[in-house]
C-alpha cells in the first residue's frame, strides 16, 4: 500500500465581461447634506463584494475617505442600468462607471469648495481624510461635512455625478472571424500537489499553488478570497460533484448535500495565492475581472497531477476514487476484483501516455 | 401531513400511542427530513425524547443504552470510550446530538453507522409494544424490524475486552459521509492467533451483515497482512452491495478486503 | 389535538407561539417569531445554515419538532451580540474575510459559539469537526476556521485580562475597510 505524490499544472486565460448586444452599467452618485456619497446601482452584490469595490473607486476618485461611502443597489427596477453582476463584468464595468460618475461629483465638489474658500478650483486639492484644501497652503481648507452643507443650504448646487461604462457591440468579421469579444483578459496558473492511495483509488488535494494576473487587485485580500473559495469549488467539481454519478444513466442521482458531498473544511488543502499585477489600459485603476475564472485551472492541474502521482489519465470528471482505481488496476495488469490477470501486462511505470 | 406530534412521559404512554398507529420518533433526523419534503404520509408522530428512554448504565461490563440516547450523549460517556472515534465518523455534531441509538437500528445502508457497531457487539435489543415487553438479538431487529405497534426501548451490550475493538469506516470525505464500506469487529486473540471474530460490515448490503466467511478464515490464524487480504476476499460471499451516490457495487466489493485489513491491522 | 401553544426560552427571553403538528424549530423561529438568522437551505439536516443551540447544543433545527422542545432554551444569531457589540466570534469573522454570500454565516457562528463554550482552546481539527456539518460554497473554509481560531484567541486574552476586550460595535467597518452598508 502506497500513498503516491504528483504535482500537475494547467493554465487559463479568461475574459472580462462579454459582447451580446452592447454591455454597460450605469452609476449614479450623489452627496447627502451632510458629506455622505451614496453610490446608486443596481449591480447585486451577492457576496463577492461589488459594493466594496464600487465604494472604493468612488472614495479613491472623490479623495474622501472609504467611510464617507453608502453603496445602495436597493431596487433594480428604478436604479441606474446595469446588466448584472456575472461573466466577471462587475468589477470592470461597474467600476469604471462609478469612477466616472465620481469623477462629475468631484469637479462639483471642487467648483462649491472653491467658491467657499474664495479661490481656483485648479488650486485645490483633497487630502485623502475629509478635507478638501488649497495645494501648498493647507490650513486654507474645507471639511466635506461643511462643504455638503454649505452646497444645500446655501449654493443651491447638488454634488452629484454620472456615470456609464459601455463595452461596445462588436461583430465578427465574416471573413475571418476576427472579434474583440470581451475587454481585456486575466490569466492564471495553478500547481496542485495531490496524494493518491494506491489500494483505494481516493485522491487527496494536498497543496494548491495559485498565480493570478488581475490587472489590480483592488482588494487584495476579497481577490485572494476569490481566488481560494473559487480553487475549492474546482476541487470539489474535481473529486466531488456529479448530479448524474452514473453518466449516462440517471441513476443515483444526489437528492440533498447528504449525497451531494462537497469537501469540508477536513479535507481542504494548504493554498498558497500571488497576485501579480499588469494594469488594464481600459480597467478601473487598471482592474480586470476573475469572478468567474477562479475554480477553471484548479480541476485540470489536479487531473495531472493525478496523472502524475500514478500514471492514470482522466479526462471526465469527477475524478473519483472508483475512475482513479480502475485506471490502476489496468495499469497492474490486475482484474476486475483486484486481483493479478491474465491480461498483458501495461508498461511498467505506467507513466507513458498512451 | 403531521395530524398530532405527542411527547409521552412513559414508555406505557408512548406504547399506547404506537398501538393506535402513530410513527415513533428518536431524533427525528429521519422523520422530521420526512415531513419537511412532504414525504410522510398522514401520521401521528410520536417523540421518544421525554418517554424515560435515554441514558447510559453500566453494571459491570454489560452497558444499557436507552434507545433515546443521542449519539452525542455516548460520546461524552467515559464508559463507552472505545465508541466515541465511531461516533464522530457519522455525520456531524449537529446531527449527533439528535440521532439517536433506537433509531439508527431502522435506516438503510449505508446509513446506520451504530447499528453495525450493534451487530458486531452481539447486542440485545428491549422492545415494547402491545404484546409486553421482549428481547431480541440485534440481528433480528436488522433483518426484519419490529412489529406492528412495537418500538424499541433500549439496547444492551457487553464492554468488549480492551484491545478486541475495531472500528474503520471508508468515507467519501474525511467527515461527515456515509459508509463506503464500514467495519466494526469484536476479536479475541491467544498467542498471537485468533480465538473468536465477531465482524460486522456496513455499505456492503442493504443492512449491516456479519462477516461470516472472514470469521471462519481467521479463526486459528494470526491477524496479519496476507491473511487478512485473504479474509477481506472471502467475505465478498457475504455482501450484497449496491450502487449509490456515493460509490458503485463495483467500487465497494473491489475494496472490501483493503478497509478489513485496515480495521483489524490499526 | 391539532395545533399546540409552545412555549421555549429564546435568547433569553420566554416566547409562546401557536405550533401546527409537524412544525419544525426553524419554522417557529422564522415565521412565528420574526427571527429570521437561521436559514431554510435544505429541510434535510445535511447542509447546517439552520444550526441553532437548544440548551447550550447545536442543532439542525428543521429536525426538531417544537412540541418535542417545550421549556428549552434556545439561542440564535440574534442573541449573541452583547448589548449591540459584535462578541468575539462575530468580530472575527467581519476580520478575517470569513463571510461572502453570508448564507452559511449564522449556522457557522452557532456551530463556533457551542465549541468555544464547551472549549476555549480547540485545535484547528476540532474547529473543523464542530463546523462538519455546515456547508460553505463560497469560501472554501480556509477563512473560517482562521476566523473561529483567531476568536477563540481574543476571547481567552479578554478572559486572562480579567475584563471584556474591547468589541466592534455593530455596523462599523473593520481596519481592512469591509464595511460598506
Amino acid at each position: 500500500m502506497a500513498k503516491l505524490r504528483g504535482r500537475g499544472y494547467a493554465s487559463v486565460n479568461y475574459p472580462t465581461g462579454m459582447n451580446l448586444g452592447g454591455d454597460p452599467s450605469q452609476a449614479l452618485i450623489h452627496s447627502t447634506t451632510t458629506g455622505t456619497f451614496v453610490v446608486s446601482l443596481s449591480s447585486v452584490d451577492l457576496g463577492q463584494g461589488i459594493k466594496t469595490i464600487a465604494a472604493q473607486c468612488a472614495a479613491e476618485t472623490l479623495g474622501l475617505p472609504y467611510g464617507n461611502i453608502i453603496v445602495d443597489t436597493a431596487d433594480t427596477d428604478t436604479g441606474p442600468h446595469c446588466m448584472g453582476t456575472f461573466a466577471s463584468r462587475g468589477t470592470h464595468r461597474v467600476g469604471n462607471a462609478v469612477i466616472m460618475a465620481a469623477a462629475e461629483a468631484r469637479e462639483v465638489m471642487l467648483e462649491v469648495a472653491a467658491e467657499e474658500l474664495e479661490v481656483d478650483a485648479a488650486d485645490l486639492e483633497t487630502d485623502g481624510t475629509g478635507f478638501i484644501q488649497v495645494r501648498g497652503a493647507d490650513e486654507k481648507r474645507i471639511h466635506i461635512t461643511d462643504l455638503a452643507l454649505a452646497a444645500h443650504f446655501e449654493h443651491g448646487r447638488t454634488i452629484s455625478g454620472r456615470g456609464i461604462f459601455l463595452k461596445e457591440k462588436n461583430e465578427p468579421v465574416p471573413e475571418t472571424g476576427e472579434m474583440d469579444p470581451d475587454s481585456c483578459q486575466a490569466h492564471a496558473c495553478t500547481v496542485a500537489v495531490v496524494e493518491v492511495d494506491d489500494e483505494t483509488g481516493v485522491v487527496e488535494v494536498l497543496e494548491l499553488h495559485n498565480a493570478y494576473e488581475m490587472g489590480r487587485a483592488l482588494n487584495p485580500a476579497m481577490a485572494a478570497q476569490q481566488v481560494e473559495g473559487g480553487a475549492w469549488m474546482g476541487m470539489s467539481h474535481a473529486l466531488f460533484e456529479a448530479t448524474e454519478p452514473y453518466y449516462p444513466a440517471r441513476d443515483h442521482g444526489p437528492r440533498d448535500f447528504s449525497e451531494y458531498l462537497m469537501p469540508t473544511a477536513a479535507d481542504i488543502p494548504v493554498q498558497r495565492s500571488v497576485i501579480l499585477e499588469r494594469p488594464a489600459a481600459n480597467g478601473p485603476f487598471g482592474a480586470k475581472g476573475i469572478g468567474e475564472m477562479t475554480a477553471n485551472a484548479p480541476i485540470p492541474a489536479i487531473g495531472n497531477a493525478i496523472f502524475d502521482a500514478c500514471g492514470v489519465r482522466l479526462d471526465s470528471m469527477p475524478f473519483t476514487p472508483e475512475k482513479v482505481l480502475r485506471g490502476l488496476d489496468e495499469l497492474r495488469g490486475l482484474d476486475e476484483l483486484g486481483d493479478a490477470s491474465e491480461r498483458a501486462h501495461a508498461p511498467a511505470t505506467g507513466h507513458e501516455r498512451p | 401531513m403531521i395530524t398530532a406530534v405527542r411527547v409521552p412521559d412513559s414508555v406505557a404512554a408512548a406504547a399506547t400511542y404506537a398501538a393506535a398507529g402513530g410513527r415513533v420518533m428518536g431524533g427525528g433526523t429521519i422523520v422530521m427530513a420526512q415531513v419537511n419534503s412532504g414525504s410522510l404520509a398522514e401520521t401521528e408522530l410520536i417523540s421518544l425524547r421525554k418517554a424515560g428512554v435515554s441514558g447510559i448504565r453500566v453494571d459491570g461490563r454489560v452497558v444499557r443504552i436507552g434507545a433515546a440516547t443521542t449519539f452525542a450523549d455516548i460520546e461524552r460517556s467515559p464508559e463507552l470510550a472505545f465508541l466515541h472515534a465511531a461516533m464522530r465518523t457519522i455525520a456531524s455534531p449537529p446531527i449527533r446530538n439528535l440521532a439517536t441509538v433506537g433509531g439508527n437500528l431502522f435506516v438503510p445502508q449505508p446509513y446506520g453507522d451504530f447499528a453495525v457497531c450493534l451487530l458486531a457487539l452481539g447486542a440485545t435489543v428491549e422492545i415494547a409494544g402491545p404484546g409486553g415487553p421482549r428481547r431480541a438479538p440485534v440481528e433480528d431487529v436488522l433483518t426484519a424490524g419490529v412489529a406492528q405497534g412495537e418500538f424499541v426501548t433500549a439496547v444492551a451490550l457487553s464492554l468488549p475486552a480492551a484491545g478486541t475493538w475495531f472500528h474503520h469506516k471508508a468515507m467519501r470525505r474525511k467527515l461527515n459521509s456515509a459508509a463506503i464500506v464500514a467495519v466494526a469487529a469484536v476479536v479475541d486473540t491467544a498467542d498471537g492467533v485468533v480465538t473468536s471474530a465477531r465482524i460486522a460490515l456496513g455499505g456492503v448490503a442493504p443492512r449491516p451483515v456479519r462477516a461470516v466467511s472472514a470469521e471462519r478464515l481467521l479463526t486459528g490464524r494470526p491477524l496479519e497482512h496476507d491473511v487478512l487480504n485473504e479474509a477481506g476476499r472471502a467475505a465478498r460471499a457475504d455482501i450484497a452491495p449496491f450502487d449509490d451516490a456515493y460509490a458503485s457495487a463495483w467500487y465497494r466489493r473491489r475494496v472490501l478486503p483493503v478497509h478489513l485489513r485496515r480495521a483489524l491491522l490499526g | 389535538m391539532g395545533s399546540q401553544i409552545v412555549s421555549l426560552v429564546v435568547n433569553d427571553q420566554r416566547r409562546e407561539f401557536i405550533a401546527r403538528p409537524g412544525t419544525s424549530l426553524l419554522s417557529a423561529l422564522r415565521e412565528s417569531l420574526g427571527l429570521m438568522a437561521a436559514k431554510r437551505g435544505c429541510g434535510q439536516g445535511t447542509c447546517g445554515t439552520c444550526t441553532v443551540l437548544v440548551d447550550d447544543r447545536p442543532v439542525m433545527s428543521c429536525l426538531v419538532a417544537v412540541e418535542t422542545i417545550e421549556g428549552a432554551s434556545v439561542r440564535t444569531l440574534e442573541g449573541v451580540a452583547r448589548g449591540g457589540e459584535l462578541d468575539e466570534v462575530q468580530s472575527a469573522f467581519v476580520d478575517g474575510f470569513a463571510t461572502q454570500c453570508g448564507f452559511c454565516t449564522a449556522g457557522m457562528i452557532m456551530s463556533a459559539e457551542a465549541l468555544l463554550e464547551r472549549d476555549p482552546d480547540p485545535s484547528r481539527e476540532d474547529v473543523v469537526e464542530a463546523i462538519s456539518g455546515n456547508v460553505c460554497r463560497c469560501t472554501g473554509y480556509a477563512s473560517i476556521v482562521a476566523a473561529i481560531l483567531d476568536a477563540a484567541r481574543r476571547r481567552r486574552d479578554a478572559a486572562s485580562s480579567g475584563g471584556d476586550a474591547p468589541a466592534v460595535p455593530a455596523g462599523s467597518e473593520a481596519a481592512d475597510g469591509a464595511g460598506v452598508r
